[in-house]
């Protein structure tokens, strides 16, 4: 599963000293002010930290005979998605995040999150997104992609291959949707379109809500479902007819 | 689902619950993500898109009141809920609720 070898945490970034570990993404929040600040917010910024994670992860390498985190395939299994940085890094990286989300060590899991790197970071060492003419700065290359408009991009974590774990789902379910066919995407939804600067002092851009809501946000949850209602007495019964309409082009729930 | 008179009491509850089971590679129902291996028929979630009618029958009366309050309401639970999560507290998050009344026939108590 891994791809030992390959070395992320042992990488050097382009400019010295800008990776020498894990990334944590306060440090893009330096300049990224607003996408950090909505980033944490998010439960992506909890992908290692949250009480079902820790649960769970410790429970699966139980059932999978890795208690102790020994075994980075099986660990991978559930980080390649919750730690992506980890997809580039070696077996030793794994060792040492499983061990710190066992231990609920999660002030030291900073940074392996699914954050600013995990979904930026290209192998280049740029850094890549959705704006087409980026701005160079003194931090980072940059490059544009296209790909961070495109359903396909959450896929990597919220699709279901048989060879994973069926956590998320809901790629699968969107690709025969109505709003595939009307070109809505995961982000349409998920990641609210304003305009704003991308860092601090930059020029105004059309820029992505980064808090990802989902059925944990109440204004998300109620855009989700319509219910209709009917009801009227037969043979002196109360007889009820309520109608559910699910709004979303996914299942509901999901997971 | 929730129906009262126009005091309050409530007659009866009726819940749905919508979720996702998989099958395990003993052929057994389950609701664990690491031992799903195809999805089960027997998951009740709502499909993409889809429009599903609920019907219900109480014993109840026109005679019980002299007005009706049906309510229907639609919540999001993890299972289980996460500690750190606000709807753990509050029976999961509401998405969608809805109500009606109708008249009844029980007479004025004097």
């Amino acid at each position: 599963m891994t791809t030992a070898g390959r070395g992320f945490l042992s990488r050097a970034g382009h400019r010295e000293g800008f990776w020498t570990g894990p990334v944590s993404s306060a440090r893009c929040g330096a300049c990224h002010v607003e996408h950090y600040r909505e980033w944490r917010r998010s439960f992506h910024a909890r992908s290692l930290a949250s009480e079902d994670f820790l649960n769970n992860f410790a429970r699966y390498l139980e059932f999978r005979g890795a208690p102790r985190g020994d075994d980075p395939g099986v660990a991978m299994e559930c980080l390649s998605c919750h730690a992506p940085v980890l997809n580039a890094a070696g077996e030793d990286a794994v060792y040492r995040v499983s061990t710190l989300a066992l231990a609920r060590d999660v002030e030291n899991l900073d940074g392996y999150e699914v954050g600013c790197v995990g979904c930026h970071a290209e192998p280049s060492g740029a850094f890549s997104g959705p704006i087409a003419r980026p701005q160079p700065n003194p931090f980072h290359a940059s490059e544009f992609s296209p790909f961070y408009k495109e359903g396909a991009f959450c896929a990597r974590c919220h699709a279901w291959t048989p060879s994973s774990i069926p956590c998320s789902d809901v790629y699968s379910d969107w690709q025969r949707s109505l709003a595939a066919k009307q070109g809505k995407t995961c982000q349409h939804c998920h990641m609210a379109e304003r305009t704003g600067a991308a860092v601090a002092g930059g020029p105004e851009r059309k820029l992505h809500s980064h808090v990802f809501p989902g059925a944990r946000s109440d204004a998300m949850a109620r855009q989700g479902v319509a219910l209709g209602l009917k009801a009227g007495f037969r043979n002196d019964r109360l007889e009820v007819a309520v109608t559910a309409r699910n709004l979303t082009p996914h299942r509901l729930p999901d997971g | 689902m929730t129906v009262a008179d126009e005091t309050g009491w409530e007659f009866d509850t009726v819940k749905r619950v919508y979720a996702n089971f998989g099958v395990d590679k003993n052929g057994r129902t389950t609701g664990v993500a690491w031992e799903i291996v195809k999805r089960s028929p027997a998951s009740t979630s709502l499909a993409a898109e889809e429009t599903r009618v609920e019907k219900f029958s109480f014993g109840v009366e026109p005679r019980d009141a002299r007005r009706f309050t049906v309510r229907a309401a639609m919540r999001y639970r993890y299972a289980p809920a996460p500690q750190d999560s606000s709807a753990a507290e509050t029976g999961g998050q509401t998405m969608a609720e809805t109500s009606l009344t109708l008249p009844g026939r029980r007479p004025l108590v004097r």
